[in-house]
């Protein structure tokens, strides 16, 4: 994920794309190892 | 003695931790065992240093925030004795640091989501890299019941839907009021004209 590319930044200062926001804030926490396990533990539910 | 140093740098955030081989542990040369000290810089903070109870404590709390955001809760993390506290601000995050020394007073730094990212991407460096032999009190990232992200999500909306509420019953309110209404009753009885045609 380029932060560098414009259209990521007008994404991340546009307020009116929140839903793009969220979702890259949340492909960004899901990066490398660690963010794999969390990515993992939030696709599933506890029974 | 041997001293090690490792630096662990993600864009706005720098974390170096200082240590030694634990040689009784069977340690090799190139693993910290043993930490001493550490330092985290985030660009636009003051640097931050303690010892590894500190570290544990803003590794738990940064990585369990991070993972609740994931599924969607965005709520405050505190760790043990509140000494890291995390929460939400805004669409950015509040970090409160508060000093075990005496007379220092509570740090407040505020995160944007770039910058939490990198935190966390350094602690996650951290917490998986072989070259550290030290034991986390880290809890595992666990699935959350359906119930709790429910009861987190349902929390955040149930404060407006009272008010929206309250606001659309007002507004009917003062609409009905300005209905007219007839409250004039004629009592009178009817008149000869109509009794002659029935007749």
């Amino acid at each position: 994920m380029n932060v560098k590319r414009s259209y990521i930044t007008s994404l991340l200062n546009d307020d009116k794309h929140e839903f793009f926001r969220e979702l890259l804030v949340i492909l960004s926490l899901s990066c490398g190892k660690g963010g794999a396990c969390r990515l993992k533990a939030s696709l599933y539910h506890q029974s | 003695m041997i001293n090690l140093s490792y630096r662990f740098d993600q864009n706005s955030s720098s974390l170096e931790l200082d240590g030694m081989p634990d040689v009784s542990n069977g340690d090799s040369e190139n693993t910290i065992g043993i930490l001493s000290s550490w330092t985290l810089r985030i660009i636009g903070s003051p640097t931050l240093e303690g010892e590894k109870e500190h570290l544990e404590n803003l590794m738990q709390v940064i990585l369990q925030y991070s993972r609740s955001y994931i599924s969607g809760i965005r709520k405050t993390f505190i760790s043990k004795k509140s000494i890291v506290t995390i929460s939400p601000f805004g669409s950015s995050h509040k970090l409160l640091l508060n000093s075990t020394k005496k007379d220092v007073k509570p740090l407040e730094i505020i995160l944007d989501d770039a910058e939490l990212s990198d935190l966390t991407q350094c602690l996650d460096l951290l917490r998986f890299d072989s070259r550290f032999n030290l034991n986390w009190n880290i809890t595992l990232d666990r699935p959350y019941s359906k119930r709790y992200i429910e009861s987190s999500a349902y929390r955040s909306k149930k404060r407006f839907t009272l008010f929206y509420a309250f606001i659309l019953f007002l507004s009917t309110s003062s609409l009905m009021l300005l209905i007219p209404t007839n409250n004039k009753f004629d009592l009178s009885e009817p008149t000869k004209s109509s009794q002659t045609i029935s007749e």
